[in-house]
Formats: structure tokens, C-alpha cells, sequence
């Protein structure tokens, strides 16, 4: 290994000198073309059976199991091809899915990433993932997605991915936490309060998020102000017709500011991540936590399917009736220098089709809620997604993670985790996502109807 | 400091014009035979890329258009104008004078300590300074464990002996997180000072103490008196490098914090990676860069001129 | 007791004292080395007892799980060749900093210097799309290059200091006897200054074994990452399994400490002689 390694090295040690030797300017793109051809060319010529995918990081042993039913699923309808799995950071904010696209590696053929406009938008803006019209076009992706899905992929001109799943964010509690101290699940939103502040008084922690993955936060901050504004103002906010300055998002920010100071929300989740968040609900040391659905795998791997319950979080506004919410969850996009694009079309067309459907949905421990028209058709197993996917079958409320551009994300997770810590003023907190905002419209973002 | 290059033998005689020449090239081409390979690569991979870095700086480029547009020194000024940049420089400030605090004369008095020890002096030389040969990678990946609200040893130490009010989040609140990261950042580079501070003792002529002792003097007074002007020298190079570590602080932050929460422990080096490989401002986190490089290199030039002045 | 009647009662105080300040700073290893053999239960109960039982399979689980024999291969392949070439560079080169005299000797030693300075981060992009350009993003050849070229400043200051040390006499007698400048460095100087390249090694290799950002930004793919980013994402991998990330953070740690007992008198004297100077 190491001799060979060696012999390599000097070759490209010297080849790589008398590149640097022989042209002015490295960076110019004339030594470009040679160094990042070479590779899928031959790669192709080599074997064209083969499709790697970069897939988020598997929370559970659950989930890996998931995860090779559908690839063996998949090779059996398509013999002969090679799949790749490998896990990764498929997140934009921390730079990896970035510069992994950027160096000119052979990258994944596709990539099952966390959606958005602000994430999608920070690799289609610099060319880094392909255009998808043709292969919607072709195979008619549009009707086998289910509509929602596929008006959140068709936000703009040009569609970049395939929604892969749907989120329903909701309340998930721990039943006999509840039970202990004779606690009903809340109809209203001052009931909601009103549990948080028993549990407190009991010694318990009502709820907890995880600051070090943002995106948690962001999840219960889409319930509040789905609970405090309503959902019709939270998409009039989103399609930029109202403002986060607007009292109603300022309240909400207030009343999560207020949470975490009465110490309903944990004072630990300013140094938690997702996974420690996890383990600290199921091991029923908070009561209740925030969470998509992808919680369920976790639940069903330690085995807590019939203690841990899942409601919405009611409304603060008199009689209204809130929704879970979402947008889109996972969703594929396909790397301009995928050295196998015809193998990832497949992969695609059979991620919409009720194969794959099937499979995952048979699984009791499966935690997603698909995207596919095909997936409607299929009961599912376990009986936490069935009630998860009832809840948005009429109409979900909306994440604004996934929907807002990359400046006012950033401003939106930097900002929500300060409030949670009691290090920004509400007012102030708002004010600053409204300027990310203004920022994403200069570059040209914007969700129009 | 510095005694004279040597003068060589080749160099003194030369007697036909010609031959000086030629002797002159034969031995620039003996020097250059000896300096090439170090040159040609320190300047491939450190100097080319700072060239670079600076005409990058005053471009917009997202790091993978095929044009960049020059913009002179708008990045600059725009770094100036961004709340979190100017954050992340006064953090880094801060950590400057938190870790001075912590390790100059700490560090000092546990070596004046350690060579006090006449039987296993090299055992506790050996033994202090292994944190210091652990990966800052390993290093930040157990402190957030150490560090960790729920089942870290230190709230849970707390919780046992009754300070349960004591324990914090020490990663997760505005005022502990910035500290809790110097003393990790401390805890794994003190061993360097500790080992300089005791070569710099060892120089001390120990007639110094015998004549305070003969005059009474006691271990504070002679710590005060002779210890510390002598190590002066040492001192002022500790200083320095404890300066410059503050400044290029990346690894830990990075793996204990990225920067959280709200910004609180965001410092220039992390605020830049994000800002180049998260949000493809690449032309502006490299203008940060620069920034960072004046910073550091113009704190160690002054710090030297004030050194040299000074002795 | 020996102990004191040869250094008194204040030894015994001052050996005390040491003894518990040192036990405190190394309790966080202390932690892992006793984590790594604990369940994740054990470590949040009872973090500094004995494991109930000294179990591998922490340990296992993460060298298998983990990867951790590629990322090993690939921190010795990187260090090792990098260490290489840093001695054949960079001991010319101080050797003609410390001995030689030609037009330039002092501006272009404070050329290195300046290097030294230079935070890596200031320079880290430029480096990321200069390989990129080579196509030597994601390969062992170009991290090594780079944490070469990184590491000379510091290396040819030491090694000009070790050569300064060596009497210029013994150079100037392999003068009389005819030599050239390479035949009087290889065989008269160069022995002179093991001890210097021995430190000089050492140093270089906890500088690369143990380096993160250059590994993070140039390393894309697993089967590439050294050690340190191994450990990282066996950390993200496996989130709230505390036994097995200890498991993994003592893999991690050993090769370092190892290699830092076996030459702890040679680091040591090069680090003192770095600077002192």
C-alpha cells in the first residue's frame, strides 16, 4: 500500500511541478481542462453500471438496514449495477457539500441533501449541480410527484432537484412523562404553556432543542409562529407580502425568547446537537421535543414506539385550528460533473416509483413521508408516520428554513439560537433576518404565487 | 546576536576579472543548489497562494463563475461595515488577553516548580507537557465532552458535591463559552512555554541566588528580584507566540462550537472558512484573510522592534 | 526516608503539590483511556472509576467501524513522505543560512521568516484553488506538498540554528583539504547536526500528523482523511455513543504520545533551541 502510494506520489509530485512550472497562472482554466476531463472520461469508458450516492449520515442501525432494502430493491430491478452508498455532511452551512462540488473530485452521482432555496440556490447559483427540465420533462416527473412537492422544487425557472420527502414538524412527547403527573396533551395554546409550566414546577424539563443543529430550531420556531401568527400570515410573510418586523413574527419571537427565560426550554440545549437532543428525549429527560418525523427511526431503534406520542401544537389564536409544519425534507440533486448522470436518472425514477414506495412504507420503523403520487397509494406500516402523514394530507403549514434564501437562513438559525440563549432582543432578532432578507431579494430571491 | 557570515575562503582573492566571474556564477549556482528545493516549494505553496490571496481579495468571485469582476477594495470596506467580522476580531482580542492571563506567569511559576524538583525533574517535564502532543482535533473533541451539560464530569462533579448551581453550559451561554475555549486552547499549548520556560531557567546563573539568599531574601522576593528579569527574554518570546496561537485559532472553535451560539465564540479564522466554503463568498473571506495576516504579522513586528528596543 | 534527607521536607511538599497538579491536568486523558473501556452509561455516572470490566470493544468497533485503518495509512503516508522531504529541504538550506555567505543570505532568511508568521488561514483559499487547478484537491500528493511548503519556515530556522552551532572551523579545514560545499555539508556537517535533525523530524511530524484545517479544506472523500478527520466524522457518525467516540479519540491520540515518549529528549532540545536563539 504504502510503496504504491509512494510511486504514485512521485509521479504527480513531478508532473504537478512541471504544471506549475510551465503555466503562468494556475488558476487560469487552461491547466483546468486537462486535470478534470481525464477522469469521467475514463470512468465511463471503464463501466457505465455504477451510481454512488452521498447520503445524510445514518442516526441509527435502523436506518441503515432502511437504507439497504432500498438499494437491494433497486439492484434487483436494475441487475448488473454497482451502487455506492457512502454518508456524509449534506448540508450547505458547514462548507463540506460545497467544497466537495467545487474540487473537482469525481463527485457522487447524486446527493440526497436537506432542502431549501437557500441551500439548493448556494450550488445551482455557481453551476455546481444540473438543471433537471430535461429528465422532468422526459419522465414526467411532474405527475408522479405529488403537487405540493412539485411546486416547492418549481419555485423558480429552472428545476435543480427532486423532492425526496415532506416534513410534518410537530410535538413529540414521552406518554408516561405525561401520565406521571396526570397531564392531558394541550388543545390550546395556553394549555400548551400551562403543561410547560407544570412540568417546570415538577422538576422536569418541559422541552428541548439543539442549538448545535440549527436547523431544530429553526423546526420549533416554524411551530410558534405557526401557533402565535397563524398560517396564513406565515406564508404571506414567506411570498414577501408582510415583513418579520410585523408584530405578529415579533411576538413569536418573543414568546421563544420567553420560553427559554422561564426555563421551559432546556438550558442544555444551547450546547446540544441533534443526536445528544435524541437520546435526551428518548431517554425521558425532557419531556418533549420538535421534531420532522425522522425522529421515528430513532423511537422505533430504542424500542419507545408505545410510550413516546406525537401531537400539534395548538394554536394561541382563539379557535383556530394549526397544521404540522413543513416543506420540503430531503431532496436529491444531481452534481454537474456526475461521472454516471444516465444511472442517477434511474435512481430517481425509482425513488418516485411505488417500488421504492412499497419498500420503505412496509418498513414499520420508516420515518419519512415520500413525495411520490405512488406512495398515496400504500399504507404504511408504522403507526406514528401513518398519523404524521394524516395530519398534512389536507394541507401542512410552512417551515421557513425551507423556504426562505441562504442570507436570511443564516440570519434566521444565528438569530433563533440567540433567542433561545437570551442573547438578542426579539425586536432586534427580527429586524436582522428581515435585512438577510433584503439581501437575498437584491441577489434576485424571491418566492413569488 | 547574529555574528557575521562567515567569510569564505573563494571569496577573498580574486584576481583575473574573468575568473572572478566565472568563480561568481559557479558559486551562485553552489548556493542556489543548496536553497532551490526549500525555495521552489515554500514559495509554490506559501508565497504564490498570499500573492494570490491579495489579488483575490480585490475581486468579486463566488469561487466558481468563470469571470470575477474587480472591485478594488470594496471587500475590504465591507469587512469593515459586517457586525460579525468586527465581532469575531474583538474576540479574538479577547482571547489574546484571557490566555496571556493564563499562561504567562502561571506557566512560569510551575516550571520555576518543576526545576526546584532535584529527583524526577524529567518525569514531570515529560508528564506536563503531554497535552501538548495530542491533536487539537482529539483535544476539542473530549473537551466538548468534558465540557458537556448533561453528563460531562464537570457538572456532574458539581452536581455530587452539592454546587449543582454552580454548573453551567459552558459551551452554550454568552459568557462562558469564550473562556471555556481559551482554557482548552490553553490546556494544549502551555506545554510548549513550560518546556521553553525551563531551558530559559536553566540559564540562570545560580550565583544570582545564593548572594539574595545571603541577603535574606525568600522565594517570592527571588521569584520577583531574579527569576523574571532573567527570563525576559523567554518571556517576551512566550508572549509573542501566546499573541500569534490567539490569532490562528481555528481547529478548536471549529470543532467545539463553530462559532456558537449566536455568534458568541465567533473568531476570524472561523468566520472565514464559513463565509468561503458555506456561503461562496469566496473573494470576501479571503479579503478577511488578509486581514488576519496583516494583523498577525504587523503584532509581531512591533512586538519585536519593542523587544529589541527594550534590551 | 531517602527522600528526606536529601531534599528536606519542602521536596516532599513540592513533589505533593506537583504530583496532584499533574494528576489534574492529565485527568481528561485520564477520562478517555478509562472511557474508552466504559459503556456510555458508565462514563456519565461514573466518569473517573475503573471500568466494571476492561472490555475492547469499544475499541474494536471503532477501528472497524470507524475506518480508522485507512485514516492511519493516510496520516503515515502524508507524514512520512512530508517528513522526508522537509529534512532533504530544508537541511541545505539552513546550512547555507548558517555557514555560507552570498549577496541576499539575510533578506531571504527573513523571507522564511515572514512565512513563519503567516497564519495558514490567511492563505488556506488560495491554496484550496490553486490545487484545485493541479488537480490535486483530494490526493495524498498535494496535502503533502502544501504541509511541506508550510512547514519549511520553522524548519530552516531550526535547522540554521543547528548549523550555526557547528564550529566554523570544522568547515573551513574540509576547505583546506579540498572539498566542495556539497562533499563538506554531507559528510562533515551534516553529522554534526543528527541531533537537530532528529528534533527537526520529530517536530514535523507532530505538526502534520496532528494537523485539521489543511486535511479539512484539501481532503474531500473518507478514503482520504487523515486521522484528526477521521475522528471528526466517526464523531458525526455516531453522536451520542460516548464509548464509542472515546474508543476512537484514544486510537486517535496513541501514535502521537507514543512517538512523543520514544523522542521526548530530542523534541525537547529542538524546541529550546528553536527559539532561543
Amino acid at each position: 500500500m504504502l510503496i504504491s502510494n509512494l510511486k504514485k506520489f512521485v509521479a504527480t509530485a513531478s508532473v504537478s511541478l512541471l504544471l506549475v512550472a510551465g503555466c503562468s497562472s494556475p488558476t487560469g482554466s487552461s491547466s483546468n481542462a486537462p486535470a478534470e476531463n481525464k477522469e469521467p472520461a475514463a470512468a465511463a469508458a471503464a463501466d457505465n453500471k455504477q451510481l454512488s450516492l452521498l447520503i445524510p449520515n445514518f442516526y441509527n442501525d435502523t436506518e441503515k438496514h432502511q437504507w439497504e432494502s432500498v438499494v437491494n430493491k433497486f439492484k434487483e430491478l436494475n441487475p448488473g449495477v454497482e451502487v455506492t452508498l457512502s454518508n456524509g455532511d449534506v448540508n450547505t452551512e458547514s462548507g463540506k457539500l460545497t467544497t466537495t462540488l467545487q474540487s473537482g473530485v469525481t463527485p457522487p452521482d447524486a446527493i440526497l441533501m436537506n432542502a431549501g432555496p437557500g441551500r439548493v440556490s448556494i450550488l445551482s447559483d455557481v453551476g455546481l449541480i444540473k438543471p433537471l427540465d430535461d429528465w422532468y420533462a422526459k419522465n414526467s416527473w411532474k405527475d408522479k410527484l405529488q403537487p405540493f412537492a412539485y411546486q416547492m422544487a418549481a419555485v423558480n425557472d429552472t428545476i435543480y432537484e427532486l423532492p425526496h420527502t415532506v416534513d410534518a414538524i410537530e410535538v413529540y412527547y414521552n406518554k408516561d412523562i405525561f401520565e406521571k403527573y396526570a397531564i392531558p396533551v394541550p388543545q390550546t395554546g395556553d394549555e400548551f404553556v400551562a403543561t410547560m409550566k407544570k412540568l417546570k414546577d415538577n422538576g422536569v424539563t418541559p422541552l428541548n432543542t439543539a442549538a448545535r443543529t440549527s436547523f431544530t430550531v429553526g423546526g420549533l420556531f416554524s411551530n410558534i409562529m405557526e401557533s402565535v401568527a397563524g398560517r396564513d400570515a406565515v406564508e404571506a410573510l414567506l411570498y414577501g407580502e408582510k415583513q418579520w418586523t410585523d408584530p405578529e413574527f415579533v411576538k413569536a419571537g418573543e414568546m421563544l425568547a420567553d420560553w427559554a427565560k422561564q426555563g421551559y426550554i432546556g438550558k442544555e440545549s444551547m450546547s446540544l446537537n441533534l443526536a445528544d437532543l435524541q437520546l435526551s428525549f428518548l431517554d425521558k429527560k425532557v419531556a418533549m421535543m420538535i421534531s420532522p418525523t425522522h425522529l421515528i427511526s430513532t423511537i422505533v431503534d430504542k424500542q419507545e414506539e408505545d410510550s413516546v406520542g406525537a401531537f400539534t401544537m395548538p394554536s394561541f389564536i382563539g379557535g383556530e385550528k394549526t397544521d404540522p409544519t413543513g416543506g420540503l425534507g430531503y431532496t436529491w440533486v444531481v452534481p454537474s460533473k456526475a461521472a454516471h448522470p444516465e444511472q442517477a436518472e434511474n435512481w430517481l425514477n425509482f425513488i418516485v416509483s411505488e417500488d421504492y414506495a412499497n419498500v420503505v412504507l412496509s418498513d414499520p420503523s420508516y420515518n419519512l413521508i415520500p413525495t411520490s403520487q405512488a406512495a398515496l397509494n400504500v399504507k404504511p406500516a408504522g403507526a406514528l408516520l401513518t398519523s404524521a402523514i394524516q395530519s398534512i394530507e389536507a394541507r401542512s403549514g410552512y417551515n421557513p428554513s425551507v423556504f426562505i434564501g441562504s442570507e436570511a437562513k443564516e440570519a434566521y438559525y444565528q438569530n433563533l439560537v440567540g433567542l433561545v440563549g437570551g442573547l438578542v432582543k426579539p425586536q432586534e432578532a427580527m429586524g436582522r433576518i428581515a435585512e438577510g432578507v433584503k439581501k437575498d431579494q437584491e441577489a434576485g430571491y424571491q418566492l413569488t404565487r | 546576536m547574529n555574528p557575521l557570515p562567515v567569510q569564505s575562503a573563494v571569496n577573498i582573492r580574486p584576481h583575473l576579472q574573468v575568473r572572478h566571474w566565472s568563480r561568481k556564477a559557479k558559486r551562485f549556482a553552489v548556493v542556489l543548489s543548496f536553497l532551490a528545493p526549500s525555495l521552489l516549494l515554500y514559495g509554490l505553496f506559501m508565497l504564490y497562494p498570499m500573492f494570490d490571496a491579495v489579488r483575490l481579495s480585490l475581486f468579486d468571485w463566488d469561487g466558481a463563475s468563470p469571470t470575477m469582476s474587480f472591485i478594488g477594495l470594496d471587500n475590504y470596506m465591507n469587512l469593515l461595515k459586517d457586525d460579525v467580522f468586527l465581532q469575531s476580531l474583538f474576540h479574538n482580542l479577547v482571547w489574546v488577553v484571557i490566555s496571556l492571563t493564563l499562561v504567562v506567569i502561571p506557566t512560569l511559576v510551575l516550571a520555576v516548580l518543576i526545576s526546584k524538583v532535584k529527583k524526577g525533574r524529567l518525569f514531570f517535564r515529560a508528564g506536563f507537557y503531554l497535552p501538548s502532543v495530542i491533536s487539537l482535533a482529539v483535544v476539542g473533541v473530549l473537551w466538548a465532552k468534558i465540557y458537556d451539560p448533561l453528563m460531562g464530569p464537570i457538572n456532574v462533579t458539581l452536581q455530587k458535591a452539592g454546587l449543582g448551581t454552580l454548573a453551567h453550559n459552558w459551551l452554550g451561554e454568552q459568557w462562558t463559552v469564550l473562556p471555556a475555549l481559551v482554557i482548552v486552547g490553553t490546556w494544549a499549548f502551555y506545554g510548549s512555554f513550560l518546556i521553553l520556560y525551563l531551558a530559559g531557567l536553566q540559564n540562570i546563573d545560580p550565583s544570582l541566588y545564593e548572594a539574595a539568599e545571603i541577603d535574606g531574601a525568600g522565594p517570592v522576593c527571588k521569584f520577583f528580584s531574579i527569576t523574571i528579569p532573567s527570563l525576559r527574554y523567554t518571556m517576551n518570546v512566550v508572549i509573542s507566540m501566546v499573541i500569534i496561537y490567539a490569532f490562528k485559532g481555528f481547529a478548536l472553535i471549529w470543532i467545539m462550537t463553530q462559532g456558537g451560539p449566536f455568534y458568541k465564540s465567533e473568531v476570524v479564522s472561523t468566520y472565514i472558512y464559513k463565509s468561503a466554503f458555506g456561503m461562496n463568498k469566496v473573494s470576501y473571506a479571503t479579503a478577511g484573510g488578509v486581514l488576519l495576516a496583516v494583523i498577525v504579522i504587523t503584532l509581531t513586528i512591533l512586538f519585536n522592534q519593542w523587544r529589541e528596543r527594550r534590551e | 526516608m531517602r527522600l528526606l534527607s536529601a531534599g528536606g521536607k519542602s521536596q516532599v511538599l513540592l513533589l505533593v503539590f506537583l504530583t496532584i497538579s499533574l494528576m489534574f491536568i492529565i485527568m481528561p486523558i485520564l477520562w478517555v483511556v478509562l472511557g474508552s473501556f466504559k459503556t456510555t452509561f458508565e462514563i456519565a455516572n461514573h466518569p473517573f472509576s475503573l471500568p466494571s470490566s476492561w472490555k475492547f470493544d469499544n475499541l474494536r468497533e471503532a477501528w472497524e467501524l470507524g475506518n480508522f485503518k485507512t485514516y492511519f495509512i493516510n496520516s503515515a503516508f502524508i507524514t512520512g513522505i512530508g517528513m522526508l522531504i522537509v529534512v532533504l529541504t530544508a537541511c541545505p538550506a539552513g546550512y547555507a543560512f548558517a555557514q555560507m555567505s552570498f549577496p541576499g543570505n539575510k533578506l531571504l532568511l527573513y523571507l522564511f521568516i515572514f512565512g513563519w508568521s503567516l497564519p495558514v488561514q490567511a492563505i488556506i483559499i488560495p491554496v484550496f484553488f490553486q490545487l484545485k487547478s493541479l488537480g490535486l484537491v483530494n490526493t495524498l500528493t498535494g496535502i503533502t506538498l502544501v504541509s511541506v511548503g508550510m512547514a519549511l519556515p520553522f524548519s530552516v530556522f531550526l535547522m540554521r540554528n543547528t548549523f550555526k552551532d557547528v564550529p566554523k572551523e570544522l568547515r573551513e579545514s574540509a576547505y583546506v583539504d579540498g572539498a566542495g560545499e556539497w562533499r563538506a555539508f554531507l559528510y562533515i556537517m551534516l553529522p554534526m547536526a543528527k541531533p537537530g535533525i532528529v528534533a527537526l523530524m520529530v517536530f514535523t511530524f507532530m505538526n502534520i500528523w496532528n494537523d485539521f484545517l489543511l486535511p479539512l479544506v484539501l481532503l474531500i472523500s473518507e478514503d482520504k482523511y487523515t486521522i484528526p478527520l477521521g475522528l471528526l466524522s466517526f464523531q458525526g457518525n455516531n453522536g451520542a455513543n460516548y464509548g464509542l467516540i472515546f474508543g476512537g479519540t484514544l486510537i486517535s491520540m496513541i501514535p502521537s504520545i507514543i512517538v512523543y515518549l520514544i523522542f521526548q529528549r530530542q523534541f525537547v532540545e529542538g524546541m529550546s533551541a528553536g527559539s532561543n536563539k
